[in-house]
């Protein structure tokens, strides 16, 4: 069995926000051609909202079918984006619906797509394009705690962990494969090459370090009042 | 604005009313507390406004704000203030927030003091750029009418108070401000201009604590209790008159003094919309020979509803 570590002795923590899982059933029902992987934190704890994937190595990444029949989504809905984390393929349009009951300000100062939806009214849905690979941090200019990521990818085999920790990836071609896991508290990109054999691939595991969660909190300030 | 970090209490007309005990108090802010932290969001709240409730209990060691100490007298306060925001997007830059506020203080031991108020807050806020670490400029405009017990303490306030705000990193927030206020009471000796500039520093320290640090220094009316003869402190009053709010014979003596003001805070996050704050404050108040210092402790509980 492959087990990476990413050795920290920074504390973990995994927070269960609504993760996306990319089509991907239960760590129970792998096949043959399947790549499991298992992350967990340092105190053993399942990491949600963690992007895995796996980059061929000996030939290019087969080049992206048709774009998805539903564009994926980050919505904004109770003054939070769901979901947290979003995985897509290089070159696909996000759609970011407002549908809450307020105005927000969604952008990104992010160099693989830096935009910005200003004053954009419950009931709008503007569509983006991620045309480079890379890590967008959307964030909304009127409620700073709104946070949400975007990880773009050159590869089709990715998947966002669910609150298990666990998620397969489907119908890999054998051959020599870099697997490389990225999670919003990481300190970098946890990477491990690996050849997926012709046969039952062992469950790739990872403990991850995961840095303290110090993102701007919603809650009010009991020690201040007014609009946050 | 904070109309009551420096409000000292007051004196002038009493009309009574039935004295509750402190346990009848305890158990009035645990009930607050309960409702504060089971209260269900609002999802049916109208759109864009953010209802906001705050209990807070403080421990004042000197809430006649005396220098002697036969006159230094500790009380405890409750608290607990509604507000209501509603943010109005001007431009690309610039925003109004309307706030409208129903607050209540409540001194178990002296309820001469206790007084209710409502208000509002109009503030124009410019931000300089897009992100959380962009800065915030604003311009706030209030007012409050309040009633208390006391009834020469009830009367109507106004301010204006300017505020710089911005985040360096991920986890350090910075906030300037200063502000000016008036009260204008039903008592003479009542009445108070103050100016207030305030420094505070707030750290994320990791997951759902942080830590902040207020300096503040205030120049403005303040008002001193003890029991006469003081002669010192009627060559310095303004104005005074005598009250009965302690339980025994004072005056108060209304003084234009300064203060120089330091309090930590730490704020635990219990979930989204809820968090928990204690903090300690200090608090040193001088003019010409009279110095008094005030030292208090607090726990505030805030939910947004």
């Amino acid at each position: 069995m492959l087990r990476p570590r990413c050795a920290s002795p920074a504390l973990a923590r995994s927070f269960l926000f609504a993760a996306l899982l990319a089509a991907a059933p239960s760590a129970a029902s792998a096949k043959d051609d399947d790549v499991e992987f298992r992350l967990v934190d340092a105190k053993n704890q399942p990491v949600s909202d963690a992007v895995v994937s796996l980059t061929p190595l000996d030939q290019p990444a087969p080049l992206a079918s048709a774009a998805p029949a539903v564009p994926p989504e980050i919505v904004q809905r109770h003054q939070e984006f769901f979901p947290y984390v979003t995985a897509i393929r290089t070159g696909t349009a996000v759609r970011f619906p407002n549908r809450d009951t307020v105005q927000h300000h969604v952008y990104s100062l992010s160099k693989p797509k830096k935009f910005e939806l200003p004053l954009y009214d419950p009931g709008k849905a503007e569509t983006i394009v991620f045309d480079q690979p890379g890590v967008v941090v959307i964030g909304c200019n009127i409620h700073d705690w709104m946070l949400a990521y975007v990880v773009i990818l050159d590869t089709p085999w990715f998947a966002v962990t669910p609150t298990t920790g666990a998620v397969i990836l489907r119908a890999i071609p054998p051959g020599r494969y870099r697997a490389e896991v990225w999670h919003p508290r990481l300190a970098q990109t946890a990477t491990h090459e690996l050849t997926v054999p012709a046969g039952n691939a062992a469950p790739l595991s990872f403990s991850l370090a995961l840095k303290p969660d110090r993102r701007i909190r919603r809650a009010p300030d009991a020690n201040r009042n007014g609009y946050n | 604005m904070t109309p009551t970090l420096f409000t000292a209490p007051a004196a002038g007309s009493f009309d009574g009313g039935a004295v509750l005990s402190p346990r009848l108090y305890l158990r009035l802010l645990t009930t607050l507390s309960a409702i504060v932290v089971f209260t269900p969001s609002l999802a049916a709240a109208p759109a864009g406004w953010a209802p906001n409730l705050t209990a807070t209990a403080t421990w004042d060691d000197n809430v006649t704000n005396a220098n002697h100490s036969t006159d230094i007298i500790g009380a405890l306060a409750f608290a607990a203030n509604f507000a209501a925001a509603q943010r109005i997007s001007l431009d690309h830059d610039d925003s109004l927030v309307l706030t409208a506020h129903v607050s209540g203080e409540s001194f178990p031991e002296f309820t001469a003091l206790d007084r209710a108020s409502v208000g509002a807050q109009t503030a124009w806020r410019h931000k300089f750029g897009i992100g959380a670490q962009a800065p915030i400029f604003s311009v706030e405009f209030s007012g409050d009418a309040s009633t208390a017990r006391e009834t020469d303490r009830s009367g109507l306030g106004a301010g204006v108070a300017f505020a710089w705000r911005q985040r360096f990193g991920e986890s350090t927030l910075v906030a300037l401000s200063q502000d000016f206020s008036r009260f204008d009471a039903r008592g003479a000796v009542f009445d108070r201009s103050a100016s207030e500039t305030a420094l505070v520093v707030t750290q994320t320290l990791a997951d759902r604590w942080s830590f902040s640090a207020t300096v503040r220094f205030r120049q403005g009316d303040v008002l001193s209790y003890a029991t006469p003869p003081r002669p010192d402190l009627v060559a310095l009053a303004r104005i005074r008159s005598p009250v009965n709010t302690f339980g025994r014979p004072m005056v108060a003596y209304s003084l234009d003094a300064h203060t120089l003001g330091g309090a930590l805070a730490l704020t635990r996050t219990l979930d989204d919309r809820t968090s928990l704050a204690l903090a300690a404050e200090y608090r040193a108040t001088g003019h010409a020979a009279l110095r008094y210092v005030n030292r208090l402790v607090s726990v505030a509980l805030s939910r947004q509803l």
